[in-house]
């Protein structure tokens, strides 16, 4: 199953996955630069990542719906992949601000 | 309970009722042949089996366990009318993704071992169609819809594909449907025919013609 999705992620979901983490990093870098206690950042950050989310739903079912019986066959739903993929973007995003969190606070 | 179940289906598109109290159910070992006019519901059945269609009511059951997609249990595969894999992929992708317990016996198979290195897309409309239906039919799927497999064949694939149905007809269940009529007759165990949203029973190609669906 593991081996399945991994095959899906790198064959599909490259350029999603490398744009999600290349936004992370610019925030990173804002929140490094303005500092950590901007709440206005932390909620612009959000929200250019769920539009980041929303667009790639959307442009998946727009364009690849052909794929669904692709990825239904191997027993997965949209909802899967994607929530799988959103979240572990989601997770790197925040490991990356805490870790940078600590680089600022502690060095 | 080795069995696909399907009852009380109703399903409708804006006000026409396609579906009304259908009945289905395929045991492993059965070959079941769907036959209908072309918008009687057989697509739309199958889409609703598979989990792809949500109809307005219906009670699915896969080896006695409740589920509203059957896609979910991965005990369910669907070849759909059109081709479903993205061009780009590799056949020999392609057979590590899809197949576990068969996937020597269909690496023995001509048009996937000589074509292991090529993209699915670069394939004729019938092998491509035909390599489709056997990572289904080679998948661990143990229940496969096969919608309108035989369209787009050339006898001697369509041929080909029926002997891979039959291999595996002891082991799986399969549901298919085609306008091809005469090959549903050849190879099912068993046949349904749906007709003004019901499902009728069908025995010999005396029914068809009774039932409308062959003229008289």
């Amino acid at each position: 199953m593991l081996q399945k999705l991994k095959f899906l992620y790198f064959r599909h979901f490259k350029l999603v996955g490398a744009l999600g983490f290349c936004l992370s990093l610019y925030f990173i870098n804002l929140f490094v630069i303005k500092g950590f206690d901007k709440i206005n950042l932390y909620n612009l950050a959000v929200f250019f990542k769920l539009l980041g989310y929303c667009t790639t739903l959307g442009i998946e079912k727009l364009f690849f719906s052909s794929r669904s019986f692709y990825y239904k066959n191997l027993g997965f739903s949209y909802r899967r992949i994607l929530g799988t993929l959103f979240m572990v973007d989601f997770a790197i995003f925040l490991l990356l601000l805490l870790t940078s969190w600590l680089w600022m606070s502690f060095i | 309970m080795d069995e696909l179940y399907i009852d009380s289906v109703n399903h409708r598109y804006g006000d026409r009722e396609v579906l009304s109290s259908v009945f289905l159910n395929c045991r492993v070992g059965e070959i079941v042949g769907l036959l209908g006019r072309n918008g009687s519901g057989k697509s739309t059945l199958l889409k609703i089996i598979f989990g792809e269609t949500k109809p307005r009511f219906m009670h699915l059951k896969v080896d006695g366990r409740f589920t509203k997609k059957a896609y979910l249990s991965g005990k369910v595969a669907y070849l759909s009318q059109g081709f479903f894999i993205p061009h780009y992929l590799k056949i020999g992708d392609l057979v590590n993704l899809y197949t576990n317990k068969y996937k020597n016996d269909l690496l023995t198979v001509s048009v996937i071992k000589g074509n292991l290195k090529e993209e699915i897309g670069n394939l004729s409309g019938g092998n491509r169609r035909l390599v489709e239906a056997l990572l289904l039919i080679y998948s661990d799927a143990k229940y496969l819809l096969l919608d309108e497999p035989f369209s787009q064949l050339a006898p001697i694939i369509a041929d080909e594909l029926k002997s891979h149905i039959f291999k595996f007809g002891k082991e799986k269940g399969f549901i298919i449907t085609d306008h091809y009529y005469q090959q549903i007759l050849e190879i099912s165990s068993r046949m349904v025919l749906i007709t003004n949203g019901c499902n009728y029973t069908i025995n010999s190609e005396d029914d068809l013609i009774l039932n409308g669906y062959l003229p008289n």
